[in-house]
């Protein structure tokens, strides 16, 4: 629990980092990249966040926060999912995991986010198809800052990612290359 | 029934729609002449005005959090303009009797207008149009573009509930010290888990702010300009992952911290606050205040027929 409440305040002032686009900048949301590093904890983390937000600076609103945690906190963990299934060790792939994983989770919180006021009635629709399109370019930022970072960290500390550490990794493959060498001076 | 519009009014009714827009604007014009510097916007701490004197600093923490919690709750249940107008304005006066800031205020009014604006400007021209419903023609829109009647109401609805909510937020949150806050959340149902990992985010949002902020000066020291290219990207992408492991091995550190220091699972409880007969008193007499708004309209529904028809 502690831990969860120390990570998500790194994320809280990650999403507070504005990302220049063209003559404006935009504001990360972050469900996939959190999603990816927590795992099954990140529907807690991205709630507890939420209702900070909301304290602090009344993004969201203290009524919707239910509706804002599942907004938020439903993509992460299927990019969570997502994530764990496609990465294979790889870092190619590993990147473009985190990638799909870091834009569909802004994707799919837009998608939730126009839902939501669909059912609000038909009055509803354009707002809803606007929210959708105003999310277009974080879903690009997203995706490029996601693979940035989980490449970052598959080089520097890739048991964030769930992957063995790197002192592992080396160590296994030092150990498969003298087995392959003792293999062949043997035959 | 569709009414053509001249210039004049065209104007006043844009004015109208734009009005949310204002709030950051005065705002800026208030509070933020000075440009930002950094990467990370400035948060300010919650237990800022916290040391106050007024009827909410001395109100009971846990029927403070609970009588405005469905204060909240009362006012988005609100389905006429002089409904929330009452709402607004007993939200306004609570800022005023609390003593706190009005610059916090406006921050937060500030911070939803770009969804208020968003809302206010598309609904009344979108959706689908009843044969009897009433619509206006704007002078510098084709006529095929009215602005109906009814959407204007759900609009106007949707921000005055949000602008009153958002005002309850500083006399809920702000006159008390967060530990004292969330003792009362905890008193009124939410979970212990839920307050103690709020109360330690936010101490760390703190120490990260100034960790980024660090961070966003050495890049700046090497001649880091942040654009929208390549480059860019992947500077601030290695700035947050940076700032990910650093707060991941941090964790550690002060989860080894808390063991050293007997933690077992739960933060022990500081201090406890008994509830006197003038605490009820202020519940019973807030309550009735906040309920007012809506028994006012559920009665006088006639008042406002007008936007019905």
């Amino acid at each position: 629990m502690p831990k969860i409440a120390v990570v998500t305040s790194a994320f809280f002032i990650a999403s507070l980092i504005s990302v220049p686009m063209g003559p404006t900048s935009v504001h990360l949301l972050l469900p996939g990249i959190v999603g990816v590093l927590l795992g099954p904890a990140a529907f807690l983390s991205i709630a507890v966040g939420l209702i900070l937000q909301c304290f602090l600076f009344q993004f969201g609103g203290i009524t919707a926060l239910g509706a804002n945690a599942l907004m938020m906190g439903v993509p992460a963990l299927i990019c969570a999912a997502l994530f764990r299934v496609l990465q294979n060790g790889d870092r190619r792939r590993v990147v473009w995991s985190g990638a799909l994983a870091g834009g569909l989770g802004t994707a799919l919180a837009a998608i939730f986010l126009a839902l939501f006021l669909a059912t609000a009635g038909d009055n509803f629709f354009a707002v809803a198809k606007l929210a959708l399109a105003a999310h277009v370019p974080v879903v690009i930022i997203e995706t490029l800052v996601s693979a940035m970072v989980v490449s970052f960290l598959f080089r520097v500390k890739p048991e964030l990612l769930s992957l063995p550490r790197r002192e592992d990794a080396v160590a296994v493959k030092e150990k498969l290359e003298a087995e392959a060498k003792e293999s062949e001076s043997s035959s | 029934m569709n009414t053509a519009l001249s210039w004049p009014e065209s104007l006043l009714v844009l004015a109208v729609l734009l009005a949310p827009l204002l709030l950051p604007l005065l705002y800026f014009i208030l509070y933020r002449r000075g440009r930002r510097e950094g990467l990370v916007a400035p948060i300010v701490s919650l237990a800022e005005m916290a040391g106050g004197d007024s009827f909410f600093h001395r109100w009971h923490t846990g029927l403070k959090v609970g009588c405005l919690l469905i204060t909240c709750f009362l006012f988005v249940t609100l389905r006429t303009i002089p409904g929330c107008l009452a709402g607004l304005a007993i939200a306004a006066l609570a800022v005023t009797v609390s003593g706190l800031s009005w610059r916090r205020s406006l921050a937060r009014l500030a911070a939803m207008s770009g969804f208020l604006t968003l809302l206010i400007v598309m609904l009344p021209f979108s959706g689908v149009m009843q044969a009897d419903e009433k619509s206006f023609s704007l002078a510098f829109l084709p006529a095929a573009l009215p602005l109906r009647l009814s959407g204007l109401h759900t609009a106007s609805l949707i921000v005055f509930k949000a602008m009153a909510i958002a005002l309850l937020m500083e006399p809920m949150l702000a006159t008390a010290s967060l530990a004292a806050t969330l003792r009362g959340f905890r008193q009124i149902g939410v979970p212990v888990a839920l307050t103690q990992m709020i109360l330690l985010c936010h101490r760390y949002i703190f120490v990260f702010q100034q960790e980024a902020a660090r961070m966003w000066r050495g890049m700046r020291v090497r001649g880091f300009t942040a654009r929208g290219d390549w480059a860019s990207l992947t500077a601030i992408g290695n700035f947050l992952g940076m700032l990910f492991v650093s707060s991941f091995e941090r964790t550690q550190r002060v989860y080894e911290a808390m063991l050293c220091r007997g933690f077992t699972g739960e933060m022990p409880e500081i201090g406890s606050e008994p509830i006197k007969r003038h605490d009820i008193g202020k519940a019973v007499f807030w309550l009735i205040l906040a309920v007012a708004p809506l028994v006012a309209e559920r009665f006088l529904h006639d008042f406002t027929q007008f936007f019905h028809k």
